[in-house]
């Protein structure tokens, strides 16, 4: 004997599902959907923002800031070898060796002036030159095609413009060669205790002809005996005359004309 | 409710809660950038670093103080040699100064002192009546406006100048370095008077008001300061050596029946000293009336040269690791350690009595000459101040460790910088075994 149970199903149900039926969107659905759209877009949005503010205001996850990376500049001695000392022995007296050398511009030495090279004459043509001309020509035709041409560039964002490695090491040497110039009698009294601490920033204008012109502290160390060791530092630059180092070919475009430095005199280090 | 719209929203935009979790993802990689953008240098702009200053002297100008003549000029003169001992200052030659006393009287005229190359100047003015005087004094830093950043006024005997301007020029290093100078202060050393006889005398730092305070009868040596002034020092007698100070009239305060007691050091409040009465020299150290005396070494290697240093340490000279060299100890003499450990010959040790400076200064032989070395204890570091220069031994430091004071075969007693440098003869002839004092 066969039993069996019965359940209602829907008509729609027992039907096959078509695509081309059309779907049914009731009240709730429209209302639902339309509640989506303006979570989706304002709420959820609103409420990230809220996060990241409540983040920056409260420095939760602000992680340390970086670091300036230095660029230090070494200075390279020529130390005359010999013996190892004695360890069980007393060492040498070191006195302190005064900076004997004259300011720039001033003549010490009759030989001062570096001997004339006679420059090497060109001399002929090469062979063939004039035959050359319209190869020369179409060279040049690509070179500019080239320089219109749009390329994709990659490096730093920060960086020159077309600028490249080559430049890039030239801009450190003379960054190292600013320093140098700055650094290289400058002082601070000896009445000063540690200095460590003080930073004096200014600003000076160089001169087309790479002189140093007027300058002023944007920013005081607290310290004014430390801050007029900046202001005599420069000073005495000016009443010298003494001139810039020339910057290398490769970045000498950046320091044409007039131009400002920033400079930092830190007192760490003072010897 | 919320439920059915959740699930609706989900089935109309099923990537949602990926777009959303890029979303935050990228904001949140942003937010940093935001909050120190601020940091971030201005483009274009050339910034460079320039550290490592060298140090200079000071450049200090002291004319002659206005008023009574004499007076004037000698008490220019006390400061401008202060300042020259302490080899902190450049002081600038009086005859290149172009400023008219007249006309700016106490007040100071910037340009005039400026085009000098003065950072500071001192100015005085003495008025004299009788016998007394009234002193002004003023410090003036160019830095700091025209304002003096020192103003001090004196009232005393005329016999009182230099006293006056000894004080102002330590009241000058307080205000410029923030610790005071110890002009004024005073040495005290042994002179040879004749074939083996010596005296004990003092004088003012910079050789100044020198007077003996030995009685001038028999032989006295190795002197040193009493906590209460007063002067310390070992008198020889035909059968050994005893310790007496110019308050008991060289009556003994430290003696034994046999064997030599000498070189006393007051510390701690008691007199330290070494002594041959157990047959062989150690040290010892007894209160300061001569009761309570203690030994505080026991080795078979001599042991002398007390010397006091900060914390109630105890350098001294021992010969137990072959030749002499420095060590030091607790003033209980425990924790004997030696500290010198280069040359074969150190002796007469001085202790810096700042805590901060922890310094030894010495004598070393090397070759046939003596010459001072300062040792660091902290790093092991030897400093040689002297070579070259004849023979050069007792070293002692100043109270505030800016000066060492040093016997030499040049003539006399000078001071230098503990850098060795700006060595002046301040006191002429055959000067030995000096202490600093105030």
């Amino acid at each position: 004997m066969r039993h069996s149970v019965s359940v209602p199903v829907p008509v729609e149900d027992q039907r096959p599902p078509s695509l081309l039926t059309r779907r049914h969107i009731d009240t709730k659905m429209a209302i639902g959907g339309v509640f989506g759209v303006i979570g989706a877009h304002l709420l959820v949005p609103g409420a990230i923002a809220g996060i990241v503010a409540f983040l920056a205001a409260t420095g939760i996850g602000r992680t340390a800031p970086h670091e300036i990376k230095e660029d230090r500049v070494v200075e390279a001695k020529f130390v005359k070898l010999g013996k190892p000392l004695d360890p069980k022995k007393i060492p040498n007296r070191k006195v302190p060796v005064k900076t004997t050398a004259p300011p720039q511009g001033v003549v010490v030495s009759k030989n001062m002036d570096p001997p004339k090279v006679k420059k090497p004459d060109a001399g002929q043509p090469p062979p063939k030159a004039e035959e050359d001309l319209l190869a020369r020509l179409g060279d040049r035709a690509q070179a500019f095609a080239e320089i219109a041409e749009k390329k994709d560039e990659e490096g730093d964002p920060q960086g020159i413009e077309g600028g490249t490695e080559t430049q890039a090491k030239a801009g450190d040497l003379y960054r190292g060669q600013l320093v140098m110039f700055f650094k290289r009698g400058w002082t601070i009294p000896t009445t000063l205790g540690d200095t460590s601490k003080l930073t004096t920033r200014a600003r000076v204008e160089i001169t087309p002809d790479r002189h140093v012109g007027p300058h002023e502290i944007v920013k005081p160390s607290g310290e004014p005996l430390f801050d007029q060791s900046v202001d005599d530092r420069f000073n005495e630059l000016r009443s010298l005359g003494t001139t810039l180092p020339e910057p290398p070919p490769e970045v000498r475009s950046q320091f044409e004309g007039t131009w400002t430095l920033d400079v930092n005199f830190i007192g760490k280090k003072a010897d | 409710m919320l439920k059915t719209v959740l699930r609706e929203t989900m089935r109309t935009y099923p990537t949602l809660p990926i777009r959303l979790l890029a979303l935050l993802v990228s904001l949140l990689s942003v937010a940093p950038g935001f909050a120190f953008a601020q940091d971030e240098t201005l483009p274009g702009r050339v910034v460079i670093d320039v550290d490592s200053p060298e140090r200079a002297l000071y450049r200090i100008a002291v004319p002659n103080l206005l008023g009574a003549a004499d007076l004037a000029a000698s008490g220019g003169e006390v400061l401008r040699n202060d300042f020259r001992l302490s080899s902190l200052f450049q002081v600038l030659d009086p005859r290149s100064f172009i400023a008219n006393p007249q006309t700016e009287g106490m007040g100071l005229d910037k340009n005039a002192w400026s085009s000098v190359g003065a950072q500071g100047i001192v100015k005085g003015q003495v008025t004299q009546s009788g016998s007394g005087i009234t002193v002004e004094m003023r410090l003036y830093e160019l830095a700091r406006g025209d304002v003096p950043v020192l103003s001090k006024n004196y009232r005393g005997d005329s016999s009182q100048l230099r006293a006056f301007m000894h004080d102002f020029a330590n009241e000058v290093l307080r205000v410029l370095t923030g610790k005071a100078g110890v002009f004024g202060t005073h040495l005290t050393f042994a002179r040879k008077v004749g074939p083996g006889r010596k005296d004990i005398y003092v004088a003012d730092f910079d050789g100044n008001k020198l007077f003996r305070a030995s009685s001038g009868r028999g032989n006295a040596m190795l002197p040193t300061f009493g906590h209460t002034g007063g002067v310390w020092y070992s008198k020889l007698t035909d059968t050994g050596a005893f310790i007496t100070n110019t308050k008991n009239r060289e009556k003994p305060v430290i003696f034994s029946k046999s064997g030599m007691n000498m070189g006393p050091m007051l510390c701690n409040g008691r007199v330290y000293f070494s002594s041959t009465r157990d047959g062989n020299s150690e040290i010892y150290s007894a209160a300061l009336d001569g009761s309570d005396q203690r030994r505080l070494t026991r080795d078979p290697g001599i042991d002398v040269s007390p010397s006091c240093g900060p914390g109630g340490r105890v350098a001294f000279v021992s010969s137990r690791h072959g030749g002499p060299q420095i060590f030091v100890m607790n003033g209980d003499g425990s924790n004997q350690q030696r500290v010198t450990y280069r040359g074969n010959h150190n002796q007469t040790p001085s202790f810096c009595p700042d805590p901060q400076n922890p310094l030894i200064a010495f004598t070393a032989r090397d070759g046939g000459g003596f010459d001072i070395v300062t040792i660091n204890l902290n790093t092991g570091e030897y400093k040689r101040l002297t070579q070259g220069q004849g023979i050069n031994q007792d070293p002692a430091f100043s109270p505030d460790c800016r000066m060492i004071a040093f016997s030499s075969s040049r003539g006399g007693i000078f001071i230098m910088s503990p850098d060795g440098l700006n060595q002046t003869k301040v006191l002429n002839g055959p000067l030995t075994t000096i202490r600093w004092g105030r």
